[in-house]
C-alpha cells in the first residue's frame, strides 16, 4: 500500500496562524511506501480555555508516538504535568494563572493503520475524544463516518480531553473507538468540527454528492474553499483542520 | 458570495476583535446603599462592588487567551451618588469605555483569597486563588438614576455609531431602585430601543433590596413575587431574555419562560457572562 498524508489548516478568521488551536500529527505531509503501522492524529483545542493549542498539539504528537491506544490512554498523566511544566515556565498574569486553573481541553482523533501480507489491504483503528470525525470514502463517496455520523449530532459543548484529571474521572464513558478495512483507492478523512459539520451537512442535502473536498489538493485550494463557504454561512467560522490519507496499491501491484 | 436562503437571526453576530461588542455597567453608589442586606450580613454598597468586581472579572477570564487579553469587548462603569461619570480610578479615570485588556491589566488591587475546591478524593482542599478589585464599597449623595441612565444612552448611542453591526450592547444596572430625580421607565424603554443590525441592547438590572420582605427571585416572568414598586419598576424595565440566554437558564437548571426578563432580585447574575459565546465551551468543564 502506498499512503499519501496531505495536512491543511486555516485558522479562525481574524485571528493569526500563531492563535490556531487546531493541531494534527504528523503536521506536514509525507508520503510512505508499505508502512507496517502508521499513526495519525488531529485535535482541536477548545478557544473557552486556556493553552489547549498546546494541549491539543502534546496529544497528537503523543498519540502517533504511542504503540497502542492503551499505551496513549496510560500516558495522559505525564503530557498532562508536561503541560503544566510548560505554563509555568514564565509568569503569568492574575487572568491567565486564574484562568490555567481549569486547565486546557481538546478533541482527539487518532487513526492507526496497520498493513498486513496483503498489499492493497490494510485495517484502520480509531479512538475518538469529542468531535473530531473520521470519514473514510470508498470510489469518492461517504463509506463510514466516526464517531459522529450526523450534522445534528455536533452541539457546542462536546466532552473534551482535559489537562486536568478531574476533569476527566469519567473520560471511560466518553471514548470511542472503532476499527474496519479499508482498500487502495479509498480516502480517509481527518477532520475537526467545524469542517466535519459542513461535511456531512453538504452530503445530507446532496446523498449522491462526490467528496465535497475531492479537488483540495493545495493549501491554496483550502484555504479558498474555506473562505467561499464561511462567506455563504456555510461553515462555521473556527479553526479548521484536513489531515488526508490517499491510500493507492504499492508500486508494482494491480 | 453569499447564501440568499440564510435567516436573519438577531443576537448571532460574531464578537470579535474587528466586531467588538460592549459591556456597559451603571451602579448605584448612593447614599441610600450603606443600608443592610436582610440575611446578608452586609451592606448593599458592598453588594453592588462584589457584584462588579465577579462581573469584571468573569468577563476579564471570559476574554484571556494563552497570548494575552483579547478585545471581544469595550467595558464602561458608570458610578451614580455624588457625581455621575465613569466610575473608573487609577489609570482608567475619566473614561467612559475601555478595551477589556486594559481593564485586566489595571484592577485597583489583586487579592489573594483561599477557596474550597474538590480534592478528587470526596474532601475539600484550600486552594488560593487570585481575586482582582476595581471598586470598593461606596454610598453617599442622591440617587440621580435617570440622569445615569440617560448618560449610558449617550455613550451606547456613540459605541453603536462606530460600530453597527456588532453583538447587541449590554447594559448591567447595579441598583437598589430607589430613584431620586423621577421614574426611570422612559430612559430605560429608550435604551433597549437603541439597537444594532444583530438587534435591540439589552439591559438587565440587578436589584439589591434592603426589604425585609425581598426573597432572592432570579429571571422572573411576572413581578408577582417581587416584594416593592422599586422591585416592579426594575423587573418592567429590563429586556425579555433571548432565546440563547433562556436556553442557557434552562440549563443551569432555573425556570424560565419566553417572558422571563434580565431582572434578579438579591442574587446575582454570573450566568450572563457564562452565556457568552465566543467558543466552544467543554461539557466537562463547569
Amino acid at each position: 500500500m502506498h499512503i499519501t498524508l496531505q495536512t491543511f489548516r486555516l485558522p479562525k478568521a481574524g485571528n493569526t496562524e500563531a492563535e490556531c488551536e487546531d493541531a494534527s500529527w504528523p503536521e506536514t505531509g509525507e508520503e510512505r511506501e508499505a508502512p507496517r503501522v502508521l499513526r495519525a492524529a488531529v485535535a482541536d483545542g477548545a478557544t473557552e480555555t486556556l493553552f489547549s493549542g498546546l494541549w491539543a498539539s502534546l496529544l497528537t504528537r503523543a498519540y502517533s508516538y504511542a504503540p497502542s491506544h492503551a499505551a496513549f490512554l496510560n500516558a495522559l498523566p505525564a503530557l498532562r504535568a508536561d503541560w503544566q511544566q510548560r505554563i509555568e515556565a514564565n509568569p503569568l498574569p492574575w487572568y491567565a494563572e486564574e484562568k490555567a486553573r481549569s486547565g486546557a481541553f481538546a478533541t482527539l482523533l487518532g487513526l492507526t493503520l496497520k498493513t498486513g501480507h496483503a498489499r492493497d489491504v490494510t485495517y484502520y483503528e480509531c479512538l475518538a475524544v469529542g468531535d473530531s470525525c473520521l470519514f473514510h470514502m470508498r470510489d469518492a463517496h461517504l463509506f463510514r463516518a466516526f464517531p459522529l455520523t450526523r450534522a445534528a449530532d455536533f452541539n457546542n459543548s462536546p466532552y473534551l480531553l482535559a489537562s486536568h484529571p478531574l476533569r476527566n474521572a469519567d473520560l471511560a464513558e466518553h471514548l470511542r473507538s472503532t476499527a474496519h478495512r479499508a482498500v487502495a483507492g479509498d480516502t480517509l478523512l481527518l477532520l475537526t468540527d467545524a469542517l466535519a459539520h459542513w461535511f456531512l451537512q453538504a452530503i445530507e442535502a446532496d446523498p449522491a454528492r462526490p467528496d465535497p473536498l475531492r479537488n483540495v489538493t493545495t493549501p491554496d485550494a483550502f484555504a479558498q474553499l474555506v473562505q467561499q463557504e464561511r462567506e455563504a454561512h456555510r461553515l462555521r467560522n473556527d479553526d479548521t483542520t484536513l489531515l488526508r490519507l490517499t491510500l493507492e496499491a504499492a508500486i508494482g501491484t494491480t | 458570495m453569499s447564501d440568499t436562503n440564510t435567516p436573519v437571526t438577531l443576537y448571532s453576530a460574531e464578537i470579535s476583535r474587528a466586531n467588538p461588542s460592549c459591556f456597559l455597567f451603571v451602579i448605584d453608589q448612593s447614599g441610600s446603599m450603606i443600608d443592610p442586606l436582610p440575611n446578608q450580613g452586609k451592606s448593599k454598597a458592598q453588594g453592588v462592588a462584589d457584584a462588579i468586581n465577579r462581573l469584571l472579572q468573569n468577563l476579564v477570564i471570559k476574554c484571556a487567551r494563552s497570548e494575552g487579553m483579547r478585545d471581544y469587548y469595550h467595558i464602561g462603569v458608570i458610578g451614580y451618588g455624588n457625581d455621575i461619570g465613569p466610575a473608573f480610578g487609577g489609570a482608567l479615570a475619566g473614561r467612559d469605555l475601555v478595551p477589556i485588556s486594559e481593564l485586566g491589566n489595571n484592577p485597583a488591587r489583586v487579592e489573594e483569597r483561599v477557596k474550597k475546591v474538590d480534592d478528587g478524593a470526596g474532601g475539600l482542599l484550600d486552594q488560593k486563588v487570585k481575586f482582582a478589585v476595581w471598586f470598593d464599597a461606596q454610598g453617599n449623595g442622591g440617587t440621580p438614576m435617570c440622569a445615569a441612565l440617560t448618560r449610558a444612552h449617550e455613550i451606547l448611542s456613540g459605541f453603536l455609531a462606530q460600530h453597527p453591526g456588532c453583538f447587541p450592547p449590554v447594559v448591567i444596572h447595579i441598583t437598589d431602585g430607589e430613584s431620586g430625580d423621577g421614574n426611570p421607565t422612559d430612559i430605560m424603554n429608550q435604551i433597549k430601543a437603541l439597537k444594532s443590525t444583530d438587534g435591540n441592547v439589552l439591559l438587565y438590572n440587578l436589584h439589591l433590596s434592603a426589604n425585609p420582605n425581598a426573597i432572592s427571585v432570579t429571571f422572573p416572568d411576572s413581578p408577582a413575587q417581587l416584594p416593592d414598586d422599586y422591585a416592579r419598576v426594575m423587573f418592567a424595565g429590563a429586556s425579555v431574555l433571548t432565546p440563547f440566554m433562556q436556553s442557557v437558564a434552562r440549563e443551569q437548571g432555573l425556570h424560565v419562560t419566553a417572558n422571563s426578563r434580565g431582572f434578579v432580585l438579591n442574587a446575582d447574575l454570573a450566568l450572563i457572562i457564562q452565556a457568552l459565546e465566543i467558543g466552544t465551551r467543554p461539557s466537562n468543564l463547569r
